[in-house]
């Protein structure tokens, strides 16, 4: 026992001495050291390049450790709610629908301060004034057509190919708590004449849809085994998440219909009540640099927010400019949100 | 007396904690959300108010999503006790290895954890999955069917969850019935179908009634099936209980729900345990 307390006490000695030899060094280090932040995201390579990208780097920076919860957008906003008074998540990174419902509540997450993120200035605008400031873009993805090569002939072109009786029982298309749900009904209504004041057209479309649809996937990885094993041949998904299975050499390939293809988008929100709030902003301001932005966008192939960072290779193919992607908007969809997700619930999937 | 009585005390503590401060204080916290007008799961007013039970009860959706997990708890019940029963029977017959062997075989889905069999199942269950391509190899049909994402294909993964608990159940009765008595209705004449309806049927009574009683709270509370197997829509409580907080972020409606479900679940454990006692009783010549 007294053995172990000179251990330990020495270490302690050791470490502080350390420290503050490296704290006369670089004192940017001792004010992250040992501090933790935690922050979502998701699996695969989201996560991998997350972590080249982002993570990893900005710990050798800083010296903090960054925490990083798998789960659901959902789930997060649900955490950020229970323990508003004591954050589970300083950093939680939202998906599109469930980061415009985040920002309408009050008291949850910080109004972001842009003077404490200097590289904000290089976020196309469109990323941050679409969450009233109250969140900034990580990255977008475009949200298409996904299909099998040798069952789907010839390749859809178009959204309305989806409605063609081929598919019967093999269509997947998100479910609520996979995202994209909110753009499926505005695509549906803006493809037969509706708009997101007039969602009707959507909604009868969606119906007379229902025979096609094999499942309303729940989360993001369902499809891939559906995929895989070709158990569905067609569906309406995100075009990193679809080359990601394409790239393990399954016939399948992804297309923007020629009415183009709404964004997703990924953001950051910084938890109000977070006891790292200098550090949260820090990391934020680290994810929407340019070169964490360039890393990120060319691994996953999605687009960066960052306006300065450059897409190469395989990335550029594939990452389409943001002003080719159907901007919906939002503002409007905003306060139906909670009803379209009761009628999608009770019409579409019941 | 005295000390064997303090000793009692001091072991029940920790589950007596453990129970209170992980189950009925959330239980409770839970009670009094669910009496809150709220929203996204901030209370809007501290007077406690019977609106989302109004809500709840006024909703056919929900009332019928309820109905629906009810039909489901009863067949995945009745399957169980279907391919239980006749599986107990045997295994109580043998003796020594065997039996110990094939009980072990039996509760051997409960090693796995229900994540797992559920993806099993999808592979299984799938369009080319096992199942439709053995079908259609043997020429029994010609198209695959759709099992998957049905109430079928919950009912098939919830039986094989509740099967183990069902037998084992019924086990520990079957186990306890004296041969003597089975024999003695044989010498009396009793054919075996008699034997079984009027000896080892009463006799198994308790076992059976606390597997029911088991398979019933499994299956309502059950989440994981019937979120990977069953259909798109949430057609099983849990699902809908889920979608209340994570998706509409409607804690009030949630809370309400998720305590009627408790509620009812506590009704069937307390009419099946009533039930379960007045045949023990008459089962065990009046000891219970």
């Amino acid at each position: 026992m007294i053995k172990q307390m000179n251990l330990q006490s020495r270490r302690q000695v050791l470490q502080k001495g350390l420290l503050s030899a490296v704290s006369i060094g670089a004192p940017a280090i001792t004010s992250a050291q040992g501090k933790t932040l935690v922050t979502t995201g998701y699996g695969g390579l989201h996560e991998k390049w997350f972590r080249a990208a982002v993570i990893d780097p900005f710990e050798k920076k800083t010296g903090a450790k960054i925490q990083f919860k798998y789960g659901a957008a959902g789930e997060w906003l649900t955490s950020a709610i229970a323990n508003r008074e004591d954050p589970e998540i300083d950093v939680p990174m939202l998906s599109l629908p469930v980061a415009m419902r985040a920002i309408t509540i009050e008291g949850i997450f910080l109004d972001l301060d842009n003077t404490k993120m200097s590289n904000i200035v290089d976020i196309d605008p469109m990323f941050f004034d679409l969450y009233k400031r109250r969140a900034v873009g990580f990255n977008y993805g475009d949200f298409g057509i996904c299909y099998r090569t040798d069952k789907v002939n010839p390749a859809p072109t178009s959204w309305k190919d989806l409605w063609n009786p081929e598919h019967a029982g093999k269509l997947l298309l998100p479910d609520l708590t996979a995202g994209a749900v909110l753009e499926v009904i505005v695509i549906a209504s803006l493809i037969n004449g509706g708009s997101e004041n007039n969602l009707e057209p959507g909604w009868e479309a969606l119906k007379k849809l229902k025979p096609n649809v094999l499942r309303y996937f729940k989360n993001n990885t369902e499809p891939v085994g559906l995929f895989e094993r070709a158990e569905a041949t067609i569906g309406a998904w995100f075009s990193a998440r679809s080359y990601a299975i394409k790239d393990s050499n399954v016939p399948l390939n992804y297309v923007i219909p020629k009415e183009g293809a709404p964004v997703g988008v990924l953001s950051f929100h910084i938890a109000r009540n977070t006891k790292q709030r200098d550090l949260a902003y820090e990391f934020v301001n680290f994810a929407i640099s340019r070169e964490a932005q360039e890393k990120f966008a060319n691994g996953v192939e999605y687009g960066p927010c960052n306006v300065k960072a450059q897409l190469t290779g395989r990335a550029k193919e594939r990452v389409p400019p943001v002003n080719r992607l159907i901007r919906i908007d939002w503002a409007k969809i905003q306060p139906q949100i909670p009803a379209m997700q009761q009628r999608w619930q009770r019409d579409i999937v019941s | 007396m005295n000390i064997s009585r303090r000793a009692i005390f001091w072991l029940l503590l920790p589950a007596f904690l453990i129970i209170t401060m992980g189950l009925v204080g959330p239980l409770l916290w839970l009670f009094y959300f669910s009496l809150l007008a709220s929203d996204a799961g901030i209370p809007t007013s501290e007077m406690l108010t019977s609106a989302n039970y109004a809500r709840l009860f006024s909703d056919f959706h929900a009332l019928a999503v309820y109905g629906n997990t009810f039909k489901v708890s009863i067949y995945v019940t009745f399957f169980a006790i279907a391919f239980g029963y006749p599986l107990a029977t045997w295994i109580a017959k043998l003796k020594g290895r065997k039996s110990a062997i094939l009980t072990l075989v039996v509760i051997s889905p409960l090693l796995v954890s229900i994540v797992i069999t559920s993806y099993g199942w999808l592979v299984v269950l799938g369009t080319n999955g096992i199942l439709n391509k053995s079908l259609m190899t043997l020429g029994l049909i010609n198209q695959p069917i759709k099992w998957l994402y049905s109430t079928l294909a919950i009912v098939i993964g919830l039986t094989h969850i509740v099967l183990p608990f069902m037998v084992l159940s019924l086990l520990s009765a079957l186990e306890k019935i004296d041969r003597n008595v089975i024999e003695a209705a044989a010498v009396l004449g009793a054919k075996p179908l008699k034997q079984f309806y009027h000896v080892t049927l009463p006799l198994s009574l308790p076992g059976l009634i606390s597997g029911i009683a088991l398979s019933f709270t499994i299956c309502m509370s059950a989440y994981v099936t019937p979120a990977v197997l069953g259909p798109s829509g949430p057609q099983f409580i849990t699902t809908l209980i889920f979608n209340q907080f994570v998706t509409f972020f409607d804690w009030g409606m949630g809370s309400s729900m998720a305590i009627a479900l408790f509620l009812l679940g506590m009704g069937l454990v307390f009419l099946f345990l009533k039930a379960a006692y007045r045949y023990g009783g008459i089962a065990a010549g009046g000891q219970v």
